[in-house]
């Protein structure tokens, strides 16, 4: 018997290794993504099947699985964004993060779509998949490095400099609740804390490597189809943007909008006299040596890699960050010097920790400071007054390796805050446990679709973006939305809507590796699920449909909510805002003394609810929407919990 | 036309300090060779410049193992590396460039 069909865009076989015994096998990658898509849709099904709902993150019987979606190593346009998913630290549930890479491709090349990892290594080690050649390498000489010294020692050990990896550093692998994986120096698998999961595994890199070749089934049409989407990177008006200065372009609307976290989203917009001063924008401009950019960008890429020869910094070459660390970091602790944030940013990156973990622990820290519930008997001395950048940078370090006040502040703010007591929990700002990077007062997709994220906060898997772009084309946004007001960020009508539409473009997004900032969600004019829908027919062969990519992206949505339900107390009230973002006015800048509805966003919570065929009430599936979508087994087991929805 | 050209043992390697280094014209490239997606069956190569402008671009010109020849896309009238690249006129000068000092040298 044949057990590995001629399977086209896909690379074929999912790799599957046990990292206690040494032993691996392989199954066809064929048996998920007729249901499951890929990557991150492989993933949640393979986790909600497997693990016992005992297991805890850091236990060895939980399984770290690694995905390059459906469409990765082709020529589709910003196909480059690999998956890791897991049971996280972070939340307790459901953990997904993708990152830009070059790893991704080589994976399928060397013929594997996702790798499942369990198990626990005896002691430090690496995985180098060359090929069919799968070896488990010591990585003792490796522990303790950071990801940038483990590039160079890997590369160096391998014999090849254009080699890719994905590593963890200290902070990984001192189990610091928020590490994350980064991908060679400077692309982060972010939020959810999956780089510890991979430190529990005494994992310290993945490497990938692959000869082999992602073929197509339809060669003509679906070259023809990409030629055809690129025209739009041409027409429309991000992408030069984009091209310029990555997510940091930015930052004027940002401004203007309230969509920035200063001195812990006491504020949402910076002080007049700072917006001149704190441009990100002139840092890329005086600083720029060159461009970088993955495979395939419809953008051609959005980042830039800087020689910052001159300031208190000097000497450092990294890319440059995006916006999210502008603002979770720079702004959020109100440090001036405008090269701070890639200051930070290369050290979050070399340490492997996510910066909105260290920049709302610190910024939760800071705050308690200035409030004087927290003191220099609790830091160890440290005085954490806003602006001041050393402090910052040594507590990124003691943060990683869990050093004094460090510690406490490695757990995130939630835990930091239960740790503290007194109060101070009303300025942890988080969603499920996860530190929040997002400003969610002042736009309400954007809120609805991070709170209601299963992965805990998060803009990237439901939260709307085009509400606040100045310049949408409105009418184009109505159609696609199926609303009359999605250029509205204050109307609570019609955002539930828009979040459901997001939620499923996200996740196909994440299952066939394509970048978000290539697709509408950033950009009405740029690709969306009917250019992705013909993409995947011309790559596979199977005709597929908008509405069956639905179907697919609303069972996994389902089945993670699942999975939260199975491993963690989430309720509705978890899928509220913040205190702080409920209750309290904008205080300055154009949205001055807006304030959040609570009635209005419980009646825009019941109505995504709704929409899911979920419980009004509770937020759990019914059995009803689930056996809709075969998953009438998951519907047994919420009922045996007692987490089934009821009907009305 | 670019003059900072060096010759290697398997083709010549051009400075293109306006490459942004995403490497899609090696993808492009293997689909011209074979059909399918390989880039490291492309007659092209990225390296990187270190700490200098752009990246320099290794075009292939004697065959070996992993490494067809740049034929130069004759068949079709812009070179599939071309049609995906972002500074198309910059990579289009290369390829003729390449072909130029492939036709001295086989002469
Ligand atoms: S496609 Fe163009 S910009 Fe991209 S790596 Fe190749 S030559 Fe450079
Ligand atoms: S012109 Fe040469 S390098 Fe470019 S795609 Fe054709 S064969 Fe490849």
């Amino acid at each position: 018997m044949k057990i590995y069909e001629d399977v086209y865009a896909y690379a074929g076989k999912i790799l599957r290794i046990d990292l206690s015994s040494g032993e691996y096998f392989t199954e066809p990658t064929l048996k998920y993504v007729k249901e499951w898509l890929g990557a991150p849709g492989i993933a949640i099904k393979i986790l909600y099947d497997e693990l016992k709902p005992w297991v805890t993150p850091y236990d060895p019987s939980n399984k770290l699985i690694f995905g390059s979606g459906a469409l990765i190593g082709t020529l589709a346009p910003g196909a480059n964004k690999m998956n890791v998913s897991t049971l996280g630290p972070m939340t307790g549930g459901w953990a997904s993060s993708c990152s830009d890479s070059y790893v991704g491709g080589q994976l399928k090349y060397a013929g594997f779509d996702s790798i499942v990892i369990s198990g626990k290594a005896h002691k430090p080690i690496y995985l180098f998949i060359n090929d069919n050649h799968i070896e488990i390498k010591d990585a003792s000489h490796l522990w303790g490095k950071t990801t940038w010294q483990t590039l160079e020692l890997i590369r160096k050990e391998l014999n090849d400099p254009g080699l890719h990896i994905i590593s963890i550093g200290p902070a990984g692998e001192n189990l610091v609740r928020g590490a994350c994986i980064i991908q060679d120096e400077s692309r982060a698998f972010g939020r959810c804390g999956t780089g510890a999961v991979m430190g529990s595994k005494n994992l310290k890199a993945l490497v990938a490597k692959g000869s082999g070749s992602i073929k197509v089934a339809k060669k003509e049409e679906f070259m023809k189809s990409v030629r055809e989407v690129l025209k739009m990177y041409k027409k429309a008006k991000s992408p030069d943007k984009t091209y310029k200065y990555g997510t940091l372009y930015n930052f004027h609307t940002k401004q203007d909008v309230c969509g920035i976290n200063y001195k812990n989203f006491q504020y949402l917009a910076l002080p007049e006299d700072m917006v001149k001063e704190m441009d990100p924008r002139k840092v890329i401009d005086k600083f720029e040596v060159s461009h970088r950019s993955f495979p395939a960008c419809g953008i051609h890429g959005c980042g830039r890699y800087l020689n910052i020869n001159k300031g208190p910094y000097a000497g450092l070459k990294s890319e440059c960050n995006q916006w999210e660390t502008f603002s979770t970091l720079q702004t959020r602790l109100a440090i001036k010097e405008p090269t701070f944030m890639v200051k930070a940013n290369a050290l979050c990156n070399q340490l492997g920790i996510d910066v909105d973990a260290v920049g709302g622990a610190i910024g939760w820290a800071m705050e308690c400071y200035q409030r004087g519930i927290i003191n220099d008997k609790d830091t160890g001395g440290i005085k954490l007054n806003w602006g001041d950048e050393k402090v910052v940078l040594k507590l990124i370090e003691m943060i990683a390796y869990r050093q004094g006040f460090g510690n406490i502040l490695s757990e995130g703010s939630y835990r930091a805050s239960e740790i503290i007591g007194r109060n101070s929990s009303y300025y942890a700002l988080h969603i499920k446990g996860q530190d929040l990077y997002e400003v969610c007062r002042g736009a309400l997709g954007f809120c609805l679709g991070t709170t209601t994220s299963t992965r805990g906060g998060g803009h990237t898997t439901g939260a709307v973006a085009c509400e606040t772009s100045p310049g949408l084309d409105i009418e184009k946004a109505r159609v696609m939305y199926g609303v009359d007001n999605p250029n509205k960020p204050l109307e609570y009508d019609g955002k539930a809507e828009m979040t459901f539409y997001i939620e499923i473009l996200h996740r196909i997004n994440n299952c066939l590796g394509i970048c978000h900032i290539n697709t509408v969600w950033w950009d009405i004019d740029l690709i969306g699920l009917p250019q992705i829908a013909i993409l995947y027919s011309a790559a596979t062969g199977w005709e597929t449909s908008v509405e069956k990519l639905n179907e697919m992206a609303m069972r996994q949505l389902n089945l993670e909510k699942a999975f939260n339900l199975k491993f963690t107390d989430f309720e509705r009230k978890d899928d509220m805002p913040t205190p702080r973002d409920l209750y309290e006015s904008i205080p300055t800048g154009k949205l001055k003394g807006w304030r959040m509805d609570e009635k209005k966003f419980n009646k825009m919570l019941d109505e995504y609810y709704v929409i899911h065929g979920w419980n009004k009430k509770t937020g759990y599936p019914t059995r009803d929407t689930l056996a809709r979508l075969g998953l009438d087994y998951v519907a047994d087991d919420l009922g045996k919990i007692g987490k089934l929805g009821k009907n009305r | 036309m670019n003059t900072d050209v060096k010759k290697t043992k398997v083709g010549i390697i051009f400075d293109m300090p306006e490459c942004g280094g995403c490497r899609t014209c090696e993808i492009a490239c293997s689909f011209h060779h074979r059909g399918d997606f390989s880039p490291l069956n492309s007659s092209l190569k990225i390296l990187d410049k270190k700490d200098r402008k752009g990246f320099n671009v290794l075009i292939i010109n004697k065959s070996s193992k992993n490494n067809p020849v740049c034929d130069g896309c004759i068949d079709i009238d812009t070179p599939l590396c071309v049609q995906f690249c972002n500074e198309k006129e910059k990579l289009q000068e290369m390829i003729e460039a390449a072909k130029v000092v492939k036709e001295k040298s086989e002469k």
